[in-house]
Order: C-alpha cells, then structure tokens, then sequence
C-alpha cells in the first residue's frame, strides 16, 4: 500500500502540483461551460413570431416562471377591483398592525367582464382574508399555480424557449461528478502534505474552496433559450410603451394597444412585469412587489431541476432565485490568500 | 405576357451586351405591405395577418444605434422585409460613396431579402449631398452613367436589384428619351427590376400630360417586380407627391391595370406624411390584396383556358 503515498503525483513538487489542479479545473469549467452551451439548440430553429393574440400571463411564465404568474394575476385583480388595499389603520392598531400594507378580496368588481382563470382563483381565494401582497407566494400556492403552468412550461420546452430541465439535469449531475473528482483530488494532495508535515498548503485550500464555485458558475445559466431570450425582447421591443404604463396611461394608448379583453396594465404587466407599473394607477402594487420582483423574478440561475425564482422569498426546494447571485458573491471572496506552495 | 423568363442578352446603346441569367419570375411573391414607419411599430402585431411584408428605409438601419437594431431584429424575426434605398445616388456621375455601399451591402446580407431596391435618381453632386430625389436627364449618358453605378453596387451585393421611378417636376431639355424608353433602357441594359411607383407614374403623365397606360404597355412586364402607392395632393394645379393622403380613385384605377398587364411579386402603400394609426391604413391594404388575388386568379385561369 506504500505506493498510495509514494508515487509521481504525491511526490510532486507543490506548486507544479498547484499548476496541474488549476488547469484541471479550468478544463472541466471550460468543458461544462461547452455542454452548457451546446445544451442550447434554439438557435437552430427560426425566431418565434409573436402572435397576433398576446397572453399576458404566459409571457409572465417566460419571463419569471410561476412567480411572475401569480403576480400577474393579483395586479389584475387589483385593477379590476376584485383585490382591493385595506384601509390604513390609525392609533393603537396602526402600532400594533403588520407595517406592510394588506390586500384583501372584495368580493364586487369594477364591471370588467373578463372570465376567471383559475390562475385569478388561486390568488383570490388567498386574499379572502387581509394579507400582505408578497404572502401570495407560499409554497402551497406556487404548487397550486404550477400546475396550471405546467401545460406552458412544457410548450416552451417543445418551442425551446426555455432550457429542457432534462438536458440540464444531465449536465448538472456531470458537474457534480466532476467536482467531487476534483474536490477529491486536491483532497487527497492534502492529505499527502499534512502525512508530510508540510504545512504550506494555503493555496491548495483556497483552489480546492474555488473549484465547487466556478463548476457552478460554468453552469450557472439563464433560464431561458438564446430563442426564448429573442422572442421576449421582441415582444418588449414592440410594446415598447407599455414599459411606462404610466406614460401610456396619460397618452391615453389603450386604444392602440386593446386586444380583446387584455387590458393596458394587465398587457404591461406581462410583458413587462412589476416595474412598468411605477408611478401608474397601479402604483400600490408596484411598492408592494418591488422588493420581491428585484429579488426573485430575474430568474438568473437556473439549472438542473430547479425552477425560476420565487417572488416572494418563500424559498421553496425547487426555488433558486437569487440563489445563484448568491454563489457567485461568494466566490468572489477567494482573492486574497496567500501563502507557500504545497508541500510535496 | 412573359409569365416565366429568363432575360436574353441585350445590347445597350453603346453596343457592349449586357448577359442576365437570372430568372425574375422565380421571386418570392410577398403579397401587399406597408413602407415601415416608426409609428406602426406596436400595432403591426395585431394586424399583422393584413400585411404580407415591410419595406424599410435600409438608410435607418446601416450601422444603427442599439434600439434601432433592436427594432430591425424585431422586425425581421416577424415579417419578410426588403431594405429600400434613398441615397445610393445611383445616377451620379462621380461615383457611388463606397462606405454607403459596403453598408448597405452589409444590411443586405443580414437581412437576406428576396430583392432590395433604390431609385432611377441622384442624390448627391460634386460631393455634396442634396438630400433629394433628383431625376436624371433621359441621355445615352445617363443611361451609362447608371450601367457602371449599377454594376458596381451589384459587385458588392448578391441580392437581385429593383429600380423605382421618382417623380419629376423638372424635364431636362436634352432628353433624348421618352419616360417609357429610358425604364426600358435601364431594364435592359442592367440585370435590374423595376420597382414601379404607380403614384409617381401617375404624378408625372398629368404633370407631364402623356399617357399613363401607354407608358406602361411599354415597360417590360416580366420585369415590374414589385409596386408603390400612395395619395398624393394637388397644389396651384400640380400633383405632389407628398405621400400624405388616401390614395386616390385615379392611382386605384392605373395599380389595378398594373396588375393585371404584370406578374408583380409584392404591393408597398407607403405614407410619410400625416401617417395615421395602422388601422386606418388597413382598408388600402385589403383592397390592394384583393385587387393582387384578383389578378393572380385572372392569370392563372387564362392560363387554364390557354392550356384547354
């Protein structure tokens, strides 16, 4: 068993060592980073054109998954008056009350005779009693609407709109294969050094703390396809406007962008999500869901089985919103060690 | 009426021939469309089924500023489009400008079009550019003048060529052709289509006072590729072109006989002035589709009963 510790690879020199573990990494990250890439077909397919019936809703689901739907669907309410904002309370209940401001269902309507999904079903039996706007993304209620978008996510999939979870899944169960490698392999060079009484090994830790951070990194991606990506900035191209429903309120444009029972919020809220709404009629439930919107609805990283980010901050297993962002701050903090070669 | 040709070879008017090989009747038919403009930007999706193809400005979109190529990305992901021209100045006689060449011949390859088109004009004399369409005068130097810029800009694209009639308020007292021989000539002497402005065609035989019709009978029909129209309006007696208004019951009556003595392959009613919503242009558009449907059915049975 002597050739465990006696052998080419443990007697080599610590910083040619060093230089053999970062170029395996970099190679690994250079190779995930590949898989990652071809991973993305889309391209192969002409742009998708946007049809002449534009569902808010599903172009929520593109833009920021379940989240986004289920903040579509309580704007909507709003507008339509069938959510309405609970007055403020004043004394003794205003300092002992929740300091959010809370939303509750009305049970009337502004006379809109738009049909109920069950997309606004779910949202407004969550409101029969007061909540704060950002309680509407529970786990309970992101399962519930998940199951009305399935039908969407899987037509994205098809339509490669969207990265296919399977694909992606192949390739995070690869790199985590291959981190565990890598991470073994340092580990076991570690180990030889200390047997040695070499204790010089501050670089070999900071690679072996850098190497899970860049795999993930490598395959850290949007969610959506290089197709999904055009196709939504296509359609924020051509509704344009509606980035400032505000300024399309005061234009009075909802002639010119009227499609059926799609209203101008609604339509902008969809394309563009809650930071269309800022200084709208709607203003309320852009404060409300500013926060969580900045938070969870840029859908960064996303890969293997996950799904895009939630709302809300409820966090839920399948969320990894801001996780990624996350990561990614931490891996920045490897600079500055210092410290010998390895020992050999 | 040449239905399918492949263009001989054709002696120009200095005797050097001139050999086509291509065959304009294998263009894509595109339908009828609208000249892009800014404002349609939005409502061309809800109204999209109503408009077969655009026609941009190409000088908007070479070397654009980010929102613009934006715009152009949109616009190609969602409707066949064809780059159209305004200051190629293919009718001076210093040249083309190189970098607006390259350019467009950029845009041309990211575009892919089925064909693009410019102007039978100057825009630009002694280096300075005028900033308008300018005709030319209608002489065998003209006429070669345009071969070699032509040529030229032909070397750089691989895109099949259409040439628009402007309007002229100007004759040039050495004309030595009559409008219908000098479209000709250009036809004939250059591997080119004719992009037909049925309003300017219009315009100029009652500012000019000659015979619309007659002048048509005379071009080529195989090679009217595509057509413009628009209404225009009338000052102290003079049609303008001002592109500002409905199109006329005139230009209505002279688009239909168009179409029924040519194969034209796309319709653009173009507006620059007093643009109105989308939707207050999309009753033209109907009407021209309904007049292209009608031609293309009036054909295909003459065909019929040809065959019979």
């Amino acid at each position: 068993m002597g050739w465990v510790f006696d052998n080419p690879l443990a007697n080599m020199y610590g910083p040619a060592f060093l230089v053999l573990f970062g170029l395996l990494i970099a190679t690994v990250v250079i190779a995930l980073r590949w898989m990652v890439v071809r991973a993305d077909r889309s391209l192969e397919l002409e742009p998708l054109k946007i049809s002449k019936e534009v569902d808010p809703f599903q172009i929520a689901f593109l833009r920021g998954g379940d989240s986004e739907v289920i903040r579509t669907a309580v704007v909507d309410l709003v507008e339509r008056g069938e959510i309405v904002q609970v007055a403020k309370e004043s004394g003794w209940a205003s300092f002992l009350g929740a300091k959010s401001e809370r939303w509750v269902a009305s049970g009337g309507d502004k006379g809109r005779s738009r049909p109920d999904t069950r997309i606004h079903q779910i949202a407004l039996e969550h409101f029969q009693i007061p909540q704060s706007a950002e309680s509407v993304f529970s786990d309970e209620n992101k399962s519930r609407i998940h199951r009305e978008t399935e039908s969407w996510q899987q037509w994205m999939e098809q339509e490669k709109l969207i990265f296919d979870r399977e694909r992606l899944a192949r390739v995070s169960s690869i790199a985590t294969a291959l981190s565990v490698g890598l991470i073994a392999f340092g580990v076991y060079k570690l180990f030889v050094a200390i047997l040695n009484e070499r204790y010089n090994i501050g670089f070999l830790v900071v690679l072996l703390a850098f190497c899970p951070i860049v795999i993930l990194l490598s395959i850290t991606t949007r969610r959506l396809s290089k197709r999904g990506q055009t196709y939504l900035r296509d359609l924020q191209t051509a509704y344009r406007p509606l980035q400032k429903l505000r300024q399309a309120e005061e234009e009075n444009q909802s002639t010119q962008f009227a499609f059926g029972d799609v209203s101008l919020p609604l339509l902008a809220m969809g394309i563009f999500g809650v930071q269309a709404l800022r200084g709208s009629s709607l203003n309320p439930m852009f404060t409300a869901y500013q926060a969580s919107a900045s938070a969870g609805s840029g859908c960064g990283s996303s890969f293997g089985v996950s799904h895009c980010g939630s709302g809300g901050g409820g966090g839920g297993a399948a969320s990894c919103g801001g996780g990624g962002d996350g990561g990614g701050g931490g891996g920045g903090g490897c600079g500055g060690c210092g410290g010998g070669g390895c020992g050999s | 009426m040449a239905v399918a040709v492949v263009v001989g070879d054709a002696v120009d008017a200095v005797g050097v021939a001139v050999e086509a090989s291509f065959s304009w009747a294998t263009l894509p038919c595109l339908g009828v469309g609208v000249g892009f403009r800014p404002p349609f930007l939005h409502d061309l999706f809800s109204h999209g089924a109503s408009i077969g193809f655009l026609e941009i400005v190409a000088d908007h979109y070479m070397d654009p500023l980010p929102m613009k190529r934006v715009e152009r990305e949109l616009l190609r992901n969602n409707f066949p489009l064809i780059p159209h021209g305004l200051a190629m100045s293919l009718g001076s006689a210093e040249g083309l400008d190189e970098t607006y060449v390259r350019q467009f011949a950029k845009l041309v390859q990211e575009l892919n079009p089925g064909w693009c088109s410019d102007h039978i004009a100057f825009t630009r004399a002694g280096g300075i550019d005028i900033g308008h369409l300018t005709p030319l005068p209608k002489t065998r130097v003209a006429l070669r003048v345009l071969r070699d810029n032509i040529r030229r800009f032909q070397e750089s694209i691989g895109t099949p060529l259409i040439l628009e009639n402007i309007t002229e308020n100007i004759r040039y007292p050495e004309d030595e052709y009559s409008d219908a021989d000098f479209l000709c000539e250009v036809c004939m002497q250059n591997d080119v289509g004719l992009l037909l402005d049925v309003t300017n065609l219009y315009i100029n035989s009652i500012n000019h006072r000659f015979c619309a019709t007659e002048v048509l009978r005379r071009l080529p029909d195989d090679r009217i590729v595509q057509l413009h129209f628009v209404g225009g309006h009338i000052e102290e007696g003079v049609w303008i072109d001002s592109h500002s208004a409905a199109t006329q019951q005139e230009i209505w009556e002279l688009l239909e006989e168009v179409l029924a003595y040519a194969k034209v392959k796309g319709i653009i009613l173009e507006r620059d002035e007093q643009i109105p919503p989308l939707v207050d242009l999309i009753p033209e558009l109907e009407r021209a589709s309904g007049l292209l449907e009608q031609s293309t059915t009036r054909r295909v049975s003459s065909l019929g009963d040809d065959r019979a």
